[in-house]
């Protein structure tokens, strides 16, 4: 090797700096001067510059360079002084070398261990020179392999420092593989070097292909283990380690001719059994018999026998067989002697393929060849080879079951027999491939010498199935985007392959066709924009069976007019901000540009539902001109507004609307009636949050007072009433009063006999309570409407009139009276306002009764034929200075006016452990109220009711309750016109409501009386002023809205006044 | 009478001649049935047989158990590891292995930890997946070589750990072109070693340890070293130590002349991270690792021009080894036909 070596050793000397030290000269200016060798006296030498300035002991230090200019190589001396004032100082002399460049003239290197300065290995270099570079090689004779220390150092004028590197040491020498050697575990793993040696040319990499290895002298039999090495002058490889089974395989021959101890070859029968039971026979053997030739063997003794029995059993166990073959005939005579040995022998025949060659035992011949044939393949229907299993050998019996497979599919075999397998017709009915298995038995003598199976696997047929399609795959005569349409199906039974054809037919009627086979389950098609395509699959199965299914799809394609219209409903629905836009700009026409519309083939519009995509504003006007559209989902979104119907008019084919869930207000003309599904429900209702309303201020708020019966229409929305299918707004359906949140219901409106009525009324809201009547069927079910709730006080029953009978019904729900009937209102019978309702509240509502005329009663008194109160419920009366009942009822408490009476004047003669009387004066007498706190009633008959003190005194209004609330007629006797002309005015005069019309009856003619007539919830409805009364019926059209007691009021010109109670059904 | 006494002394010289030893070849392996001469270290060991300078073959696929310990100048020589290819499996000491004599050690596999206590050992192309340790003070364990060894830790240990940092005991231990790896946090790759020798390594260290841990005027050159220690690859106490030209995470002011080949903790800046054996560990193209070691050469085990280049699957150098072995199953008409690929280690 080599190693450049950098040379820098050499003096360089032009200029030699100089240092003088002058003591203490007086003066400050001095003088220096200098000469080399010889002294040109003082002041002729050369001067050199000099510092003016001394330091602190006066002493100069002057530093100089002396030029060496001119001098030759040696020794020489310098002389220097210096001069102040006058006096030259003592001369001082140096010693300078002048010396030529010196570079290095050697170089010495060692390895490892220093030798001493000199003593390492030398290498010249050219001297005179200023090499910066040496090469040279440096020997590494004599060193090991490995990393050792190499030093360098140069000498010049003296040597340099020593350098050090760490190198490698390799040799070149190529180690070689000069070793192979093998042993076999019989060999007793000999040391390294002692095993087989493999005979090869030494390399450093060694390929040996089927290199044959020595078999030790008389062979290996069983399982041996090989072990191979190599070697290099390293050492030696890990070995290899395999382990080769010897038994008896391949190919042999059986030929007496041939001389003994030829490779492979059997002399005799009984050097083959000894052979095959001593390496044991666990392969299939085939042993060649020299043609023409017999070979005989006596199996009688026992080892002969047992030789035969090794071969047997390694053949059950592996499977082996051994075939005999020669080529045109040979014999093998086996004979023995009992009846164990034969069996012996003829189970080694069954192991036995025989080809040209007879094989004999005990002179019997004997051929399991067949048993090589161990399945048929066939296909549905088709016949089986019969199989002459009798010619094995005359000796044995063949006898065979059938055994079918769990699938039991296969039809038409034979189930057991012995002989001969017969040939049958067999079928498959299933879709997969199954078969029956003969089990044959072949036994000597009763003994079962072997037994096989013997398949026969009939292949299904799939003419009867059919291809079925799965996803995803276009519906049949579909609509498919253009681009890719994938066809899928399942696999068909036992089918190999699918033959697929697709048809494409362009617009102008040009058809192309395309037919590919494979075995895969689903193919692509590219769909055109304007083709149409019919895709058949056929499966095709085994033994050519197919079956087929075929569908058709269309390209997409949209009808511009439908597009238009689409364009219309997005624009006006506010389609940029919806969550899935339609693209009516996309470069290819697609399906899917439209999301939520369906299309028909013809590119027609057939459904749009865009639930929930964020639809906003209001529902355009203008015509949807979409012919083919049936469904019309627009549910979930933010519409308000109304129905216009004129948008729907165009679509003539529309039979679903879904409006549900938006904020839609009306429906103010009738739709089409094509539609026969059409769902408005939950209008302002929030889609999923059951208590969450939109904003209800376009609805507007419904001023509505409890009463028991409404008129069809209380105030609710068009789209409420909206009935489509008679066309108009006379949809009655249910309705639940509910609180703001919806999360409570206080009652319920029910229609029925052309009225609304409260049911299930639980109300304990205060008055004005801003409330929610929520539809709960029909159309529009669930959608809401604000209303503002208000109650009569202490009209506990709700009928708008504050009477006994809502005395009794507060009692009846104080003391929870059973058989209490009708609505109750808490609210309205909370009278005391706390939070009970007690006593208390049925002293205020008695006194709330009081309070108010009790018009109808009156008027009922004043009116009353003689017929009439012969038929009320009871009668009223003064007899005997007291006022007397007598009742067919139970009355359970009484409004009572007395004429002539004060109330100091009155005394009550029932028990006042039950009975309590609350009074109030009138203008004509006094008013009493009559009831029972602990829930008794007057008894049916007569009872004095009161002592009166007052000769005058008479009843001349009552009204009465019975333990139910119930209203009983109470007919008064005794009394007087007390300067009301209107006992003439209610004799004359009787009224009623019939379908819109107010019937007044009349028996005389007045004028200028004006007619008043209230609602039951107390609203004037309509009022004629100077109207004229003419005998028999008078008639006025009114507006009947609800069920109930209406009043109707009549003033005479004379101003008196008179109130008539119509009850309305 | 002289010519008689000349033939005595040449005959003395021959008696004396045939008395020098001859290096010995010794099988080892703990199944019996295989024929080896010995079930394992210690048996050889403890075998008069076995003398210095014998070598000791690990036979393939042999598993070694129980604590060994080598008291013979051997060499013991293992099948290589790493490797699926081989028609053999590898030898494995599944043990720890106490070297109480200059031994050598070269191409072994073992799960135990490897315990140097003796001078001179060279523990090359080895594969030691439980560290090497000579923690005792008091052994002296100076100048052991790890050439192109594998040496890894389970978590929580040091991968080569020696008796102190100012220890002479385990002083001067030279570790070329390997792979070091320890785990673990408060662990180091490399510790309590005094004037160690580190070159060409790949070092590493997978969690917040140090590489280099109480280090006395160490040799740490032409190294690729990468540590997830928050302080990136500063050796700690590394006193007097030489740190240069080392492929290295993170700038370090305290060691300035190294190149920064890692810019975050990701292995895949510098080498090949997958294929063992192969191309492991090798330097991915236009790795700063190249060219960054002293001289100009690469950091890292496989460096050209580094001393020791790194050799794969740890095959033992001037072994044969072999590549394939197509032997079949059973003989073929009788007869038995292999096919064999051998090669011989050189590198």
């Amino acid at each position: 090797m080599s190693k450049p070596i950098t040379n820098r050793w050499g003096l360089r000397g032009w200029l030699i700096a100089m240092c003088m030290c002058c003591s203490a000269i007086a003066s400050a200016q001095i003088q220096l001067e200098y000469y080399w060798d010889t002294d040109p006296g003082y002041g002729k030498a050369t001067a050199l510059p000099v510092s003016t300035d001394a330091d602190e002991a006066g002493t100069y230090q002057v530093t100089f360079e002396a030029s060496t200019a001119g001098l030759t190589v040696g020794l020489h001396k310098i002389g220097m002084r210096a001069l102040s004032a006058e006096y030259w100082s003592p001369t001082i002399f140096g010693y300078v070398i002048i010396t030529e460049n010196i570079y290095a003239d050697r170089i010495e290197y060692f390895w490892d261990e220093d030798p001493g300065y000199g003593q390492a290995t030398q290498v010249s270099i050219a001297t005179g020179d200023d090499p910066t570079t040496v090469s040279f090689e440096v020997s590494t004779a004599g060193l090991s392999e490995g990393v050792h220390m190499l030093s360098f150092r140069s000498y010049a004028a003296g040597w340099s420092p020593t350098l050090s590197y760490l190198v490698r040491v390799e040799s070149d020498e190529l180690v070689l593989i000069d070793a192979i050697e093998y042993y076999w575990d019989t060999d007793g793993h000999p040391a390294f070097g002692q095993a087989r040696q493999v005979t090869f040319t030494p390399a450093n990499a060694v390929e040996l292909t089927d290199l044959e290895l020595e078999i030790p002298a008389g062979g290996l039999t069983g399982d041996r283990t090989l072990y191979i090495r190599a070697h290099s002058k390293g050492g030696w490889s890990p070995f290899v380690e395999r382990t080769i089974s010897f038994s008896a395989e391949g190919n042999y021959t059986l030929d007496e001719t041939l001389a003994a101890g030829t490779a492979r070859n059997f002399r005799s029968l009984s050097e083959m059994f000894t052979d095959f039971s001593t390496r044991g026979a666990t392969s299939d053997i085939t042993v060649t018999v020299r043609n023409g030739a017999t070979f005989a063997y006596d199996a009688s003794s026992e080892a002969a026998l047992a030789m035969v029995q090794a071969v047997v059993d390694d053949m059950q166990e592996w499977g082996g067989r051994i075939t005999f073959a020669a080529a045109s005939g040979a014999t093998l005579n086996l004979t023995c002697g009992t009846a164990e040995q034969l069996q012996v022998l003829q189970a080694f025949a069954t192991h036995v393929n025989l080809q040209n060659v007879t094989l004999n035992i005990n002179g019997a011949a004997y051929d399991f060849s067949m048993l090589d044939i161990t399945e048929e393949q066939l296909c549905s229907g088709s016949t089986s080879t019969p199989r002459a299993w009798s010619t094995i050998s005359s000796e044995l019996t063949i006898a065979w079951t059938a055994v079918p497979t769990s699938k039991r599919y296969v039809k038409g075999y034979t189930a057991e027999g012995t002989g001969d397998l017969p040939a049958m017709t067999l079928t498959n009915t299933g879709a997969d491939y199954d078969q029956i298995d003969y089990h044959v038995t072949i036994a000597k003598d009763g003994t079962e010498l072997r037994t096989f199976v013997y398949s026969l696997r009939v292949a299904p047929s799939i003419a009867t199935k059919t291809v079925n399609f799965t996803s995803p795959t276009p519906a049949d005569a579909a609509v498919v985007d253009p681009g890719t349409a994938t066809v899928a199906w399942s696999a068909v039974g036992a089918a190999t392959s699918y033959e697929v054809t697709v048809e494409s037919t362009a617009a102008d009627g040009t058809v192309e066709s395309t037919v590919t086979e494979q075995t895969a389950t689903s193919v692509k098609i590219t769909v055109a924009t304007g083709y149409s395509y019919i895709y058949k699959v056929r499966a095709i199965g085994p033994c050519d069976n197919t079956a087929e299914s075929q569908r058709s799809f269309t390209a997409f394609h949209a009808n511009a007019d439908d597009v238009a219209a689409l364009r219309m409903l997005y624009d006006a629905c506010g389609g940029t901000g919806w969550s899935k836009q339609w693209l009516f700009d996309a470069e290819v026409m697609k399906s899917t540009n439209y999301p939520g519309v369906t299309f028909n083939a013809e590119g027609r519009v057939t459904a749009i539902n865009v639930t929930a995509y964020g639809l906003t504003g209001t529902l355009p006007t203008e015509a949807l001109s979409l012919p083919a559209l049936t469904t019309l989902n627009l549910s979930r979104n933010q519409l308000k507004g109304g129905v216009p119907a004129s948008m729907l008019t165009p679509c003539t084919a529309l039979q679903t609307l879904n409006l549900s869930y938006n904020q839609l207000t009306a429906v103010d003309e009738a739709l089409p009636t094509s539609i026969t599904s059409l769902d408005l429900g939950y209008q302002h209702r929030v889609y999923g949050a059951s208590s969450q309303l939109h904003d209800l201020a376009p609805l507007g708020t419904v001023e509505m007072a409890l009463a028991a019966t409404y008129g069809q229409d209380w105030g609710q929305s068009t789209l409420m009433k909206y009935h489509h299918t008679a066309h108009n707004w006379s949809a009655t359906p249910t309705y639940e009063l509910r609180s703001a949140t919806l999360g409570e219901t206080y009652a319920r409106l029910t229609y029925s006999g052309g009225y609304y009525h409260l049911a299930s009324l639980d109300y304990r809201q205060p008055q004005d309570a801003e409330l929610i009547m929520a539809q709960t069927s029909g159309t529009a079910n669930g959608s809401v409407q604000p209303v503002r709730v208000t109650f009569v006080e202490a009209d506990a029953n709700v009928d708008q009139v504050v009477d006994v009978r809502d005395v009794q019904h507060t009692l009846n729900y104080v003391v929870a009276a059973t058989g209490a009937e009708g609505l109750f209102c808490w609210s309205a019978a909370n009278t005391f306002a706390d939070a009970l309702i007690n006593i208390q509240d049925v002293v205020v509502t008695v006194n709330h009764v009081l309070d108010h005329t009790n018009t109808v009663a009156q008027a009922r008194a004043r009116r009353m034929t003689a017929v009439e109160r012969a038929h009320a419920h009871g009668r009223l009366y003064v007899e005997d200075g007291y006022l007397c009942l007598t009742a067919d009822t139970a009355v359970a408490a009484l409004d009572i006016e007395l004429q002539g009476a004060s109330a100091t004047q009155v005394r009550l003669l029932l028990p006042a452990a039950d009975w309590q009387m609350a009074s109030r004066a009138t203008d004509e007498g006094v008013r009493l109220v009559v009831f029972s706190p602990s829930g008794k009633t007057l008894p049916v008959g007569t009872t004095k009711l009161l002592a009166l003190r007052a000769e005058k005194a008479s009843p001349i209004a009552a009204d009465a309750a019975d333990a139910h609330a119930r209203s009983l007629t109470i007919g008064v006797e005794g009394g007087n016109a007390t300067g009301l002309d209107a006992v003439q005015l209610t004799e004359a005069l009787t009224a009623r409501m019939e379908d819109g019309t107010l019937y007044v009856e009349s028996n005389v003619e007045c004028e200028a009386v004006t007619l008043s007539l209230y609602d039951p919830a107390g609203r004037l409805i309509v009022q004629y002023a100077d109207a004229t009364l003419h005998t028999g019926d008078n008639t006025w059209p009114v507006e009947q809205a609800r069920q109930g007691v209406y009043l109707l009021q009549v003033r005479m010109a004379n101003g008196t006044t008179d109130v008539i109670r119509i009850a309305t059904k | 009478m002289k010519k008689f006494l000349q033939r005595v002394v040449l005959v003395a010289v021959a008696m004396a001649t045939a008395q020098v030893a001859v290096a010995e070849s010794w099988r080892i392996n703990n199944d019996t049935s295989k024929g080896a001469h010995f079930v394992d270290i210690n048996a050889a060991m403890a075998s008069e047989l076995v003398k210095d300078g014998d070598v000791l073959y690990l036979d393939p696929g042999a598993n070694i158990t129980g604590d060994q310990t080598i008291t013979k100048a051997v060499t013991v020589i293992g099948t290589g590891w790493d490797f699926n290819d081989k028609p053999y499996s590898p030898a494995t000491i599944s043990a720890n292995l106490y070297v109480k004599s200059q031994a050598t050690l070269t191409g072994i596999k073992m799960t135990g930890k490897l315990y140097p206590q003796y001078n001179n050992i060279v523990i090359q192309r080895c594969a030691i997946y439980n560290g090497i340790e000579q923690a005792d003070a008091n052994i002296e364990s100076k100048y052991v070589k790890i050439i192109n060894c594998y040496v890894e830790v389970p978590t929580r240990y040091t991968a080569i750990r020696g008796a102190g940092t100012s220890n002479t005991a385990t002083q001067s231990w030279e570790i070329y072109n390997s792979y070091i790896s320890s785990g673990g946090n408060g662990t180091h790759s490399v510790h309590y070693l005094y004037q160690p020798v580190i070159v060409n390594c790949i070092m590493y260290c997978d969690w917040n340890g140090n590489l280099f841990n109480n280090i006395t005027n160490g040799t740490i050159k032409n190294n690729i070293l990468l540590s997830y220690d928050s302080g990136g690859w500063i050796p700690a106490n590394c006193s007097g130590c030489s740190v240069i030209n080392n492929c290295v995470y993170g700038a370090n002011t305290l060691y300035p002349n190294n190149t920064v080949g890692f810019t975050s903790r990701d292995f895949s800046q510098v080498v090949i991270q997958a294929g063992a054996g192969g191309s492991w560990m090798q330097l991915i193209e236009g790795s700063p690792a190249i060219g960054a070691g002293e001289g100009g050469i690469d950091c890292g085990p496989y460096a050209k021009g580094s001393l020791y280049p790194f050799v794969t699957y740890g095959m033992p150098k001037h072994i044969p080894y072999f590549t394939e072995a197509a032997v079949p199953a059973q003989p073929t008409d009788g007869k038995v036909k292999v096919s064999l690929k051998i090669v011989n280690q050189n590198d």
